[in-house]
């Protein structure tokens, strides 16, 4: 036809060449250094914090919220703490109102952390970003089988090659939660103190989760889940390999099914990892919408990463059938995607801000302190007004400059938005995003490069005899 | 090649090219712009994909007007919202600002109710539709149904008549007809047949 | 040319020319009405005396006929308030949303699923216009006037009043979207027009349409950013549905998850009524080539995925209840399903995340008969989900004197039963004098091209 273009397919084979090699290696490198600096900083400043910390949490108070305390005892933020004083009594974190016998009893605050805690958490947070990122990549592929969508299919292998590090993230929670759970999860540490109802310290709320907030129910989904998903993108990718060398409609017709399958198991199983993982570092705080809160985060990262990689493979002259139409189209989700995101963030918060119920409402009173108040504005500006003004024009979405610019924009904003969900509840009062943050996140940027373009050299770019390629190849996204 | 005011015109001497086929007709069209003829319009009965770009037809701008729509509604949201609730009469409800992350939801709908009907219109004014409009660009009482028309204005020098003729015959018009007057109803068609001398 | 996949099963049946396609559909509109339409159109319009009935007489005796003598207050009609505006979903999910992920089977029902849309949202509408009792003195006080007490305005803070621009924007932007969708076809029945009545109303409402292809280029770049907002939009509509819930500190109701759960279902129960309607519809109508097997079953894909997502809500709000240790929220779960409702709280469980996993068998999703069974069981279903959540948080609320149990009157059952009417009335007359089946798009994914 007049308007068609000749579409060649042929397998490509990726090379993980010297540049990108050193890149990611330097990446590594540096960001170790930057870590290890980090720690030490960590250590000199937090040698002496934490000395100040213990002596001030050995009296236990009554009445007051973790945010608050940690507050009081950062005296930059004395002035802060002080004009807000009489506001302290109302967040009564913790104590049942109904039973108001109890509220004499004094509630624990936050036990100290240690200033290593800081390290771990972040090893936590950065694992947990890779798990989501990599995992999403897998729920990418399934979902174009069972969506029987073709457009993506020339870009297939990208998110199919993400979706194997993700047990290094699992693995990476898992070392962390042994070693320092009891420090980074209030509830870990309380489970440990084996308070008796009565005695000084009993913590209602706490003492009911603990069917479901216990080391061993939290081990039993951390191996679990990964290892479910594990077998899953094993046996998806295996048969797409397959299918390149057989062809035929068998592996096909097959992924459909465990996609599906995939994805259902997918729905529950991510709930409760974010529960497990995430919500109850805010161990007495809870919200419905907050696991698909946490997919949504995972998601539009990893749609940011796919349109990364592709934009990078493209430029070294591989993904030949991959043309602007499709780069239009991961634009055009990263855009819809965002505004899910906010969604989603609007719905927790606007109901909380409304009903403003004291239980909940902590979660958002302490973010609203510095530092995490900066962090807070960042969260909209990077992962809601960006997207949403940059890639609204049609143009902005075929550059890939500019979508280079956005990508980079919503992973800085979502890493941002996981910095929210673990800091302030675990740190309050030693979180700072300096070397220490930024040199693990690099660190891990250095592993996950590595990994992936390591994982894309192995098979082939293309899947050669996928029954969607020519369509695909001949994708238009029309108007 | 193609000038947006050239829609059909009463003084005009256009030719018109009838088809069924709509992988034949758009092939056709294409032929014909590269040839440099003057395509006037297409008629079909269903968006036939890809022929604006064989067509030559710029993306439409409508999509700003949308755009700047939708900021007069959100304007407009907020406005009411700041008058009402805060500057004529503040009112204090459940403790909280009087300007809140509550007027979110009337500033969405605005501005999506803004953009949609300021959208429509402008479709409407730059399309020239009006209700009970006479649609005076008719030319087959079948181009809603199963035909493709193209109209080409025949006063262009790069291509001669017969050429066209011979392209649109030879591309698989059923149909070539040149037509001078334009009226609804009131129209001088002159059928062409394959070979005729013109 | 068309590039879809080989594999691909074919969208539409039976080989098809573009002239069969106009003749097909232009069917209804240019012959007498069979039989069944009769029949069908009598039986709509005896359940819309009803409603005009039930409506004249609560306005002519008073709201005091309806049962909000009791702490549930308007229960059985915010229900079903909720019950029309879920089901109106449907139809922007289908045009919208599965135009911009270019799901190409939706372009044979869109048009009678965005027709259903409007019908639903005029029948979800009559429940908060005429629980104002004289609605004429009441839509006064719902809207951004000025009035006699001096600038006493309407309060922008509340969700009630999001929702009356949220679902007036929701109605009309459809209307729009709708009546776009239908020009370019009702130019082909104007164009086809033997009666002079029928020459003039067509040609009135078609607006001069003559498919030109600059129009086209417009119209398909109208349809996108349509589509574009609708999206957004269709999903604000349900979030500030159930937003009036959840601002509220009422357990049970104040839950985080409620607005995707809330528009999750209302997508479900849409597409359980667009079931309804088209597996009868394709079979009265003979539109079994273009309303194919094919199409019910990527249907029932979506009714089987929004129910198994409201289900992973149902237990996400079921598990934190427990989870957060709130008495309160615990106590509203434990009573849904096991005090004196219960019996709606188990339907609405089976109906709305058991049923539905039926659908992983692939007889299930391709025999039509069945299919009908489970979209009632659906529509059933949906509606104990609205009728749980508002009436069991409420029958116990933290006052033990305010504990009742419910059941609505008479006259609001049959204002219920009546909308179906006024859904139905529209529907059958909207089958006779419109175009069921969007020709022109289905035109342009013809495979038959010659």
């Amino acid at each position: 036809m007049s308007h068609g273009h000749d579409i060649h397919i042929h397998q490509e084979n990726y090379t993980f060449s010297g540049k990108a090699k050193t890149f990611s290696l330097s990446l590594l490198v540096i960001g170790l250094i930057l870590t290890v600096i980090g720690i030490f900083m960590a250590y000199n400043a937090g040698s002496h914090d934490s000395h100040h910390d213990n002596k001030k949490h050995e009296t236990v108070k009554g009445h007051e919220v973790e945010g608050k305390n940690a507050q009081a005892e950062n005296p930059a933020e004395g002035a802060v703490s002080a004009s807000h004083a009489e506001e302290s009594h109302f967040n009564i974190h913790g104590i049942d109102l109904q039973h108001n016998d109890e509220v004499l009893h004094p509630v624990p605050v936050e036990h100290p952390k240690p200033w290593y805690t800081k390290v771990w958490l972040n090893l936590l947070m950065n694992g947990y970003f890779l798990l989501l990122i990599s995992v999403c990549g897998l729920f990418f592929v399934a979902l174009q089988y069972v969506a029987n969508a073709g457009w993506a299919t020339v870009l297939l292998r990208v998110p199919q090659a993400m979706g194997t590090i993700f047990p290094v993230g699992a693995l990476l929670i898992l070392l962390v939660f042994f070693i320092d759970g009891e420090n980074i999860y209030h509830w870990v540490h309380y489970e440990h103190a084996h308070i008796k109802p009565g005695e000084p310290g009993f913590d209602k709320i706490l003492d009911n989760k603990s069917w479901f907030l216990n080391t061993n129910m939290a081990v039993g989904f951390l191996v679990c889940v990964p290892l479910v998903w594990w077998l899953f993108g094993k046996k998806l990718r295996s048969m797409s390999f397959r299918e390149d060398s057989e062809g035929g409609l068998t592996f096909f017709n097959k992924s459909i099914r465990f996609s599906a399958a995939f994805i259902f198991i997918f729905a529950f199983t991510l709930s409760i990892l974010s529960w497990v993982i995430t919500m109850s570092v805010d161990a007495h705080w809870y919200s419905t919408v907050f696991s698909i809160y946490n997919f949504a985060t995972g998601w539009v990262s990893c749609l940011a990463v796919i349109t990364l990689i592709v934009l990078y493979l493209k430029r070294n002259g591989y993904l030949n059938l991959v043309t602007d139409e499709h780069i239009h189209d991961l634009g055009k989700f990263m855009f819809a995607f965002s505004i899910f995101w906010t969604y989603l963030w609007l719905a927790q918060f606007l109901l909380i801000w409304y009903a403003d119920i004291p239980e909940e409402a902590v979660y958002y009173y302490q973010r609203w302190q510095m530092p995490f108040k900066v962090n807070w504005f960042a969260n909209i500006v990077l992962n809601f007004l960006v997207p949403f003004l940059v890639l609204m024009t049609r143009n902005n979405k075929r550059n890939p400059k500019v979508l280079t610019f956005v990508c980079i924009c919503l992973l800085v904003g979502h890493w941002n938005d996981l910095y929210l969900m673990f800091m302030p509840g675990a740190i309050p009062n030693q979180a700072q995003i300096g070397l220490l943050e930024i040199g693990m996140t690099m660190t891990f940027m250095g592993i996950f490069i590595y990994w992936v373009l390591t994982a894309l050299s192995k098979q082939g770019l293309m899947p050669v005899k996928h029954p969607y390629l020519e369509e695909s190849a001949h994708h238009d996204v029309g108007v | 090649m193609i000038d947006s005011k050239l829609y059909l015109d009463r003084n005009k001497t256009v030719m018109f090219g009838i088809f069924e086929n709509p992988d034949k007709f758009l092939d056709t069209v294409g032929k014909i712009h590269k040839k440099g003829a003057n395509i006037i319009d297409c008629y079909t009965p269903f968006p036939v994909h890809g022929i604006e770009k064989a067509m030559g037809l710029k993306r439409s701008l409508l999509p700003v007007g949308a755009f700047i729509f939708g900021c007069c509604g959100f304007l407009t949201a907020a406005s009411i919202q700041w008058y009402m609730m805060r500057y004529d009469w503040p009112m204090i409800i459940g403790g909280k600002p009087t300007i809140g992350i509550s007027f979110m939801p009337v500033l969405f709908e605005m501005s999506v109710l803004f953009t949609a009907f300021g959208l429509a219109f402008i479709f409407f004014f730059r399309s020239k539709m009006l209700h009970g409009k006479i649609p005076s660009e008719r030319v087959d009482m079948r181009q809603t149904d199963d035909r493709l028309v193209i109209a080409i204005a025949t006063d262009n020098a790069a291509v001669s008549k017969s050429e066209l003729t011979d392209m649109l015959f030879d591309g698989g018009a059923v149909e070539v007809k040149e037509r001078t007057n334009h009226d609804y109803e009131d129209f001088t068609d002159v059928e062409i047949k394959r070979g005729s001398n013109i | 040319m068309i590039h879809d996949s080989i594999i691909r099963t074919p969208l539409v049946t039976g080989d098809k020319t573009l002239h069969d396609v106009t003749t097909e559909i232009c069917r209804p509109i240019e012959n007498k009405p069979t039989t069944e339409w009769k029949v069908g159109f009598t039986l709509s319009a005896i359940f819309f005396g009803i409603l005009a009935l039930t409506l004249t007489l609560t306005m002519v005796i008073g709201i005091g006929t309806w049962g909000l003598n009791k702490t549930v207050q308007w229960g059985w009609d915010i229900t079903n308030f909720v019950f029309w505006v879920g089901i109106g979903h449907a139809g922007t999910l289908i045009s919208a949303i599965l135009l911009l992920f270019r799901q190409k089977w939706r372009m044979s029902i869109n048009r009678s699923a965005e027709a259903m849309t409007i019908f639903a949202v005029m029948c979800a509408a009559i429940f908060p216009l005429f629980h104002q009792g004289r609605l004429w003195v009441g839509m006064y006080w719902v809207l951004p006037l000025p009035n006699a007490f001096g600038s006493l305005w309407v309060n922008f803070h509340s969700p009630l009043l999001w929702d009356v621009f949220a679902i007036s924007t929701y109605f009309s932007v459809s209307l729009v979207f709708w009546y776009l969708g239908l020009i370019p076809d009702i130019a082909t029945v104007r164009d086809r027009a033997k009666t002079a009545g029928r020459k003039f109303w067509y040609n009135f409402f078609s607006m001069g349409w003559t498919g030109s292809v600059r129009t086209w280029n417009r119209y398909e770049v109208v349809s996108l950013v349509l589509a574009g907002i609708s999206t957004p939009l269709v999903l604000s509509v349900h979030t500030i549905v159930s937003m009036d819930f959840a601002t509220s500190v009422v357990p049970g109701w104040h839950t985080t998850i409620f607005p995707p759960y809330f528009v999750a279902g209302a997508i479900f129960s849409g597409f359980g009524m667009v079931l309804t309607l088209l597996v009868i519809a394709r079979k009265v109508m003979n539109y079994q080539d273009y309303i194919t097997i094919g199409h019910l079953e990527a249907m029932c894909k979506v009714v089987m995925l929004t129910g198994t997502m409201v289900g992973l809500a149902y237990i996400t709000e079921f598990f934190v209840a427990a989870y957060s240790g709130v008495e309160y929220e615990q106590y509203a779960f434990i009573n849904r399903a096991t005090g004196p409702y219960w019996w709606a709280y188990w339907s609405m469980m089976t109906c709305n995340l058991i049923a539905p996993q039926v659908f992983w068998f692939k007889w299930a999703r391709t025999t039509p008969w069945f299919i009908f069974m489970l979209s009632i069981v659906v529509n059933v279903g949906m509606w104990f989900e609205r009728f749980v959540i508002i009436v069991t948080s409420l029958h116990r609320e933290y006052l033990p004197s305010g504990w009742v149990m419910y059941s609505p009157t008479i006259m609001e059952i049959g204002i219920f039963l009546g909308t179906f009417g006024l859904f139905f009335t529209c529907f059958f007359l909207f089958a006779k004098f419109l175009p069921v089946i969007n020709m022109s798009e289905v035109k342009s994914i013809l495979k038959n091209r010659e």
